[in-house]
């Protein structure tokens, strides 16, 4: 592991204890009222979501240009991620939404768009696993495909008509609301980037192990 | 002849039974009908010009207590009110004013909706989710670790490298 791994999990521990007093003291929202304070994990899961599957689908089109299989390493990983925080994100945006809407779901674009960016992940990795030999390439152009819906996810709440907030809202919120969701934000990107380094180490094992089981065969 | 005798008795308490208004126990199954209860409320209360005949139901108690005693109606009088009070088309009531407050939990189940266990149940699910993924991770990468320690050691001792 690097020596930035340990310092690192130690800061984004400490934050992830840190945080839950930072959300407790932001104010109530106005017409949402304690459901609002869902808010403060969906977002920023939704943002590692939404990154993972950029870093995977940057990572696949280096593998598929250049076949470095340290790129298949990270885009794997990636794309395990974006089914772990998509979870995240699909459970707790229902549950806010269902004080805050009156419905578990509804079949918008965004929360459409975002289904579909998680199955894709899922099928990345269904892919890999019982994909066989030749996987890694095809899995690579399906998660171009995920990294494709990354825009449209975002600015889909621009341009239709849709119940969820607008992207405005995060730039306009007041400094109460702003702190918690911020600080929230870098305990999550920094959970993100700790998680991501341990499942390509997974992959470096795997594949010096891979490399060993060949010598041991010649 | 008993035939046709037979018939007239029938249509006279087919007919007496209809403009009894139910209070024979005939077959008026508008006195039965929710439809038209609330329909009489709602034209009740959007205002007493509004009260009109046709929506009047001795169902009603309320209304009942207003009409006074009940009037004698030729029958054929009440098959038109019937035959009217069936084509009415079923109108929404009017949500009624509120009067005072009431306190939440004083609603019924059903619209009773606290915002704690949603709230909870969203943190709850991000740390079993997080949790659950660094076990699984640590897991296979513990696995990973113990065959490729496995491996060298069988390697070192068969003397390949």
């Amino acid at each position: 592991m690097p020596t930035w791994f340990t310092p690192a999990a130690v800061v984004c521990g400490l934050m992830f204890a840190i945080s839950p007093v930072l959300i407790a003291n932001a104010p109530y929202e106005s017409t949402m009222g304690l459901v609002q304070k869902i808010f403060y994990v969906h977002l920023p899961s939704a943002w590692m979501f939404l990154l993972g599957a950029i870093v995977c689908g940057i990572a696949s089109v280096r593998f598929l240009f250049r076949g470095d299989p340290r790129h298949d390493r990270l885009a794997w990983a990636a794309a395990e991620l974006v089914v772990v925080f998509g979870v995240i994100t699909l459970i707790t945006g229902p549950l806010w939404a269902r004080k805050a809407w009156g419905v578990w779901w509804q079949w918008d674009v965004r929360l459409t768009s975002s289904l579909m960016g998680w199955m894709v992940a899922v099928a990345y990795l269904l892919l890999r696993k019982y994909g066989g030999p030749g996987s890694d390439k095809l899995a690579a152009g399906l998660a171009l495909f995920g990294m494709a819906n990354v825009p449209f996810v975002y600015i889909s709440v621009n341009y239709w008509r849709t119940i969820h907030p607008t992207t405005s809202v995060v730039p306009t919120l007041p400094t109460s609301f702003g702190l918690p969701l911020w600080f929230s934000a870098v305990t999550f990107f920094l959970l993100f980037l700790l998680l991501l380094r341990v499942r390509v180490r997974l992959e470096e094992q795997r594949a010096s192990l891979d490399a060993l089981y060949l010598s041991a065969d010649a | 002849m008993m035939k046709r005798a037979l018939v007239a008795v029938v249509m006279m308490w087919s007919l007496g039974a209809i403009g009894g208004g139910g209070d024979g126990g005939g077959p008026d199954s508008l006195r039965a009908s929710g439809a038209s209860a609330s329909l009489a409320g709602t034209v009740r209360g959007s205002g007493p010009s509004s009260q009109h005949w046709l929506v009047g139901s001795r169902s009603d108690p309320t209304l009942a207590e207003a009409e006074g005693p009940p009037l004698q109606r030729p029958p054929l009088h009440s098959a038109v009110r019937a035959t009217l009070h069936a084509q009415q088309p079923e109108q929404t009531p009017q949500p009624q004013q509120q009067e005072e407050f009431v306190p939440i939990d004083e609603l019924p189940p059903q619209d009773q909706l606290p915002a704690a266990p949603l709230l909870v149940t969203a943190y709850a699910v991000v740390v079993l989710a997080l949790f659950a993924y660094v076990v699984s991770v640590a897991r296979r990468l513990g696995a990973v670790q113990r065959d490729l320690d496995r491996l060298q050691s069988d390697l070192k001792r068969t003397g390949r490298t």
